[in-house]
């Protein structure tokens, strides 16, 4: 008994002292768990060879340390000093205290950047500059003033003009350093939920968990091209500002990813709903009596905003009819019913719903007899 | 237990411009040409010349830069086997070159009379097209030859070797 209850004590000092070492192993890293700087000479005036990719590896160099086993050094075009967001990644003519504008000289092929890999330590990537952050380096282990001198390529075309007057291309490359290890973006909600096709939306708070401040998002879904939310402002971690174009995007519903630095994703599926600018209206519906059962007749629906693609039911709880529908304009549907030889007798209701999710219901305007 | 990412940021401002540059490269001789007097010969196949330029305002010009004949322009009588010009006997019309200006939104083309100084034939253009690769851009050689031009015995031929010289303004 004596040595049950010797056993017993230890155990319960032993435990609760585990504990608090295994909460101070992983208390969270900060940004002071991370540090990057990027040294050396710098490239300034970089004399381009025209028809040639011209390389620069010894004027860049990342400095890192991280205290986290899992690290990333991403690279972006952070568009700095108003750059123009259709020369992202290029570089812009530049008459030494701003972009020249209306009309920079752009090189016509972005810049390429690659890191090194360090056996043991960092796994290094090519990329082309953009402006999403795209990793360059993936730490292996925690590392103390890890210098990696960066290649630095940038073709140049015969077609690249050789800028006059003291004028330069210029690009500035962000790198951004992340201490990975937290869990990924989660989207809760997105305020507005919804905007018209062809309109341009200002999404006031795109709400979650996670964010970082270099987070981005996106409207998705398959078979569509994705939907940038654009002139992102995060307040990190749990809301994000910015403006989606609805220019020629497919109605329905789109599902909202967002998508922090180190490449962790959360989606909320069909959370955006692109509409048409109305909702179907139904004007009348005809006939309003049917033939006999198992019978098969035209059909036909007269109202407003009715759009190619549209569905048509008519219900009796959860009876349906479905309209086969053979023709279709803004403001009339011709189709066809079939009555099944069990369909309840009595009133039933119609349902117009465009391809846009949005529909009409109008109760009792058809009568199986 | 939530942990969060740390994440810290640094720049690298890049700025470069690319070297001037402008190349020529002229392929292409004609050699026993055999012209047909009192009339303008010509050839528009057996030469041509590739422009390469970054900059925006170029000049090809073209001139008749040996030193070692009296008449600049001209064909004069030259020996194959001693490689030598051997007398002042020369063609009495000077050659004349024109370029080929099919790619006006490029260049422009000027017919020359050769002579000893360098004379603009084609003008790249002040605007974004006139810079690039512009490859194998025809030379039409035009030759009068009079009847009173002497034909050459003894395998002398006449000979003239023309020069282009690219320039960027």
């Amino acid at each position: 008994m004596d040595g049950f209850f010797y056993r017993f004590n230890v155990w319960k000092i032993v435990i609760p002292t585990l504990l608090i070492l295994v909460l101070l192993y992983v208390v969270p890293v900060s940004a002071s768990d991370i540090d990057i700087s990027v040294e050396g000479p710098g490239i300034s005036n970089w004399v381009f060879t025209p028809g040639i990719t011209n390389i620069n590896s010894t004027s860049i160099t990342l400095n890192v340390s991280s205290i986290s086993s899992t690290w990333t050094v991403s690279v972006k075009d952070g568009l700095d000093f108003s750059k123009p967001s259709s020369t992202v990644g290029k570089m812009v003519e530049w008459d030494g205290s701003a972009y020249v504008t209306p009309n920079p000289w752009v090189l016509g092929k972005a810049m390429g950047i690659a890191g090194p890999s360090v056996p043991l330590k960092t796994t290094g990537a090519s990329v082309t500059l953009d402006g999403s952050n795209q990793i360059i380096e993936s730490g292996l282990t925690p590392v103390t003033g890890l210098m990696m001198p960066l290649t630095i390529s940038q073709p140049v075309a015969y077609t690249d003009p050789h800028l006059k007057g003291g004028h330069q291309y210029q690009v500035i490359a962000t790198f951004i350093a992340f201490a990975e290890g937290g869990p990924p973006p989660i989207v809760t909600g997105i305020v507005p939920a919804e905007g018209i096709t062809g309109n341009v939306v200002t999404v006031s708070n795109l709400s979650g968990f996670n964010f970082l401040t270099h987070s981005t998002a996106v409207l998705n879904r398959t078979g569509s091209s994705n939907i940038n939310l654009t002139g992102i402002i995060v307040t990190p971690p749990t809301k994000m500002t910015g403006t989606l174009n609805l220019a020629g995007a497919g109605v329905g519903r789109w599902d909202v990813t967002v998508t922090n630095p180190d490449g962790r994703t959360g989606t909320k599926p069909q959370l955006f709903w692109i509409k048409y600018p109305s909702a179907p209206m139904i004007g009348s519906f005809g006939p309003p009596f049917s033939g006999g059962k198992g019978s098969t007749m035209d059909v036909g629906v007269t109202g407003q905003g009715f759009q190619s693609g549209v569905a048509v039911k008519l219900t009796q709880g959860a009876s349906v009819i479905p309209v086969t529908v053979t023709q279709v304009t803004s403001t009339t549907i011709d189709g066809t019913i079939t009555i099944p030889s069990n369909a309840p007798m009595g009133k039933w209701d119609l349902t117009v719903t465009n391809n846009d999710g949005q529909f009409e219901k109008i109760n009792g305007v058809f009568t199986v007899q | 237990m939530v942990m969060p990412v740390a994440a810290v940021g640094s720049i690298a401002n890049i700025t470069g411009n690319p070297e001037d540059y402008i190349s020529i490269n002229e392929q292409g001789d004609i050699s026993g040409w055999q012209f047909t007097q009192d009339f303008l010969n010509v050839n528009s196949t057996d030469c041509n010349l590739t422009v390469t330029s970054n900059h925006i305002g170029w000049t090809v010009g073209v001139s008749d830069a040996n030193l070692t004949t009296s008449y600049p322009g001209h064909m004069t009588e030259y020996d194959p086997n001693t490689l030598a010009y051997v007398s002042d006997k020369h063609l009495i019309n000077a050659m004349q070159i024109d370029g080929d200006n099919a790619h006006l939104t490029n260049y422009t083309a000027t017919l020359v009379t050769l002579g000893h100084d360098s004379q603009v034939i084609w003008k790249g253009a002040s605007d974004p097209q006139g810079i690039g690769h512009f490859q194998n851009i025809p030379i039409t050689i035009q030759q009068q030859v009079d009847n009173a031009d002497e034909h050459l015995m003894g395998g002398h031929v006449y000979r003239i070797v023309v020069t282009f010289t690219a320039s960027i303004l």
